[in-house]
């Protein structure tokens, strides 16, 4: 017997009250094929199975898989290319300005997924400003899926994803190939650490980032989900830092905590803080 | 914008050819490095090169030398799609004066942000 409309309502609400993505529950192939995997690990028979077990138990970890196995992991080294430009050119170099005395610059990659994001940053570091080398610079990738954080971390790559917005000169400069797949280098790994964390679970971790990319994950969550995140990162940034988010994102229809800033044919935000913050 | 594709395999030429055309970029073929040479040599309005490695008579990295030795379109890019992919063959790649590089099979996305990474920004 096949799934009812109302085990598709029960698993759209359940992914999104475990990780804010919001999955239209008449995308049942997407279910289907999604949770396959995890139909066999709980040791049901099939989809329907998997829901009952789900329905009857308060398994946290059970329920935690399964927003796990809905979530969108596609990611590419310097992704769209131009916020990586905006970031070496502009963002960057006033950051570095601001940071002189301290010499310590904290970077989060929210939603890293398997970390092209973060490695692609710290490449950028590298390449681009050498005089960091003698910094305290760290690169924090957070991921609600433990499956990508840990690809993240060993940080060993593909065919298919190599191919995929490295620079052929980065390449060959900070991958070492290993049979079929590339290994990212030491010096960039040291730079990089990956952990989990849900973005809509306020962390306790007291970092004053000074840069946040956030880019390609609020466009799956609702609008009072996207607002409370963007609180969180407020809180988390520290007063001149930048946030970015994806090409197809916006932070105006949600909050009142950033101001949009446009350059490099891009637009970054800036932390609002002072009135508006008594506001909310 | 125009490129050339340099590639012996017919299914490559059309596979990309294909893929390049939906981005409005207009295509003309060769078959090796040697006739890849001649196109050039007559006609030099090109944006962008796209060649094979492992062909008769001039191999990719021969003709990539040759043109660029040539200054046949000094401010054309060239990448190489190849299935070769050991480092040391990219860095000769980049030295006789590739630009980019794309490793055999590729899916269009992958053409797609090579592209944009070489700074053709319409076309993605
Ligand atoms: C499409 S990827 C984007 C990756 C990268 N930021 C980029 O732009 O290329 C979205 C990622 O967000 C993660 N994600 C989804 N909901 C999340 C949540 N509530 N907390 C943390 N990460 C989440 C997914 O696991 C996925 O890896």
């Amino acid at each position: 017997m096949a799934c009812s409309d109302s085990d598709y309502v029960y698993l759209g609400k359940l992914v999104q009250a475990q990780s804010a993505n919001v999955v239209d529950p008449a995308r049942k192939t997407l279910f289907e094929s999604r949770l396959q995997p995890l139909v066999r690990v709980a040791g049901a028979a099939n989809l329907e199975g998997l829901v009952g077990l789900l329905r009857e138990s308060r398994s946290a970890p059970l329920h935690r898989a399964v927003a796990e196995a809905m979530t969108i992991n596609e990611t590419s080294f310097f992704r769209d290319v131009k916020p990586f430009d905006l970031l070496r050119d502009e963002v960057l170099p006033q950051l570095i300005e601001q940071r002189s005395a301290e010499r310590r610059l904290r970077i989060w990659s929210a939603a890293s997924s398997t970390g092209q994001e973060a490695y692609s940053l710290a490449m950028l570091l590298v390449e681009h400003f050498p005089q960091l080398a003698r910094w305290d610079v760290r690169i924090i990738g957070t991921d609600l899926s433990r499956e990508v954080i840990e690809y993240a971390r060993r940080g060993r790559y593909r065919r298919l994803e190599m191919n995929r917005g490295l620079p052929a000169k980065l390449l060959v400069k900070h991958f070492r190939r290993d049979e079929d797949e590339w290994e990212v280098s030491e010096g960039l790994k040291a730079l990089c650490e990956f952990e989990v964390g849900n973005l809509c679970v306020p962390s306790v971790r007291t970092f004053a980032f000074d840069l946040v990319l956030l880019r390609n994950v609020l466009l799956y969550f609702s609008k009072p989900d996207r607002t409370a995140v963007f609180r969180e990162v407020h809180r988390k940034l520290s007063s001149r830092g930048f946030l970015v988010l994806g090409n197809a994102e916006q932070a105006e229809d949600s909050t009142e905590l950033f101001r949009a800033e446009f350059s490099k044919d891009c637009y970054f935000y800036r932390p609002i803080f002072d009135e508006v913050r008594n506001r909310i | 914008m125009r490129a050339l594709i340099v590639d012996d395999s017919s299914f490559t030429r059309k596979y990309l050819r294909e893929h390049l055309a939906r981005l409005g970029v207009t295509c003309v073929e060769a078959q090796d490095g040697t006739e890849a040479l001649e196109v050039l040599r007559r006609e030099e309005e090109f944006d962008l090169t796209l060649s094979d490695v492992n062909m008769p008579r001039m191999d990719g990295l021969t003709f990539v030398k040759s043109l660029r030795e040539e200054g046949l379109g000094p401010a054309m890019k060239v990448m190489m799609i190849t299935t070769e992919t050991d480092n040391s063959f990219i860095t000769r790649a980049l030295a006789y004066g590739a630009n980019e590089f794309l490793m055999k099979p590729f899916t269009s996305q992958s053409l797609k942000e090579k592209l944009l990474l070489m700074g053709f920004a319409g076309t993605a």
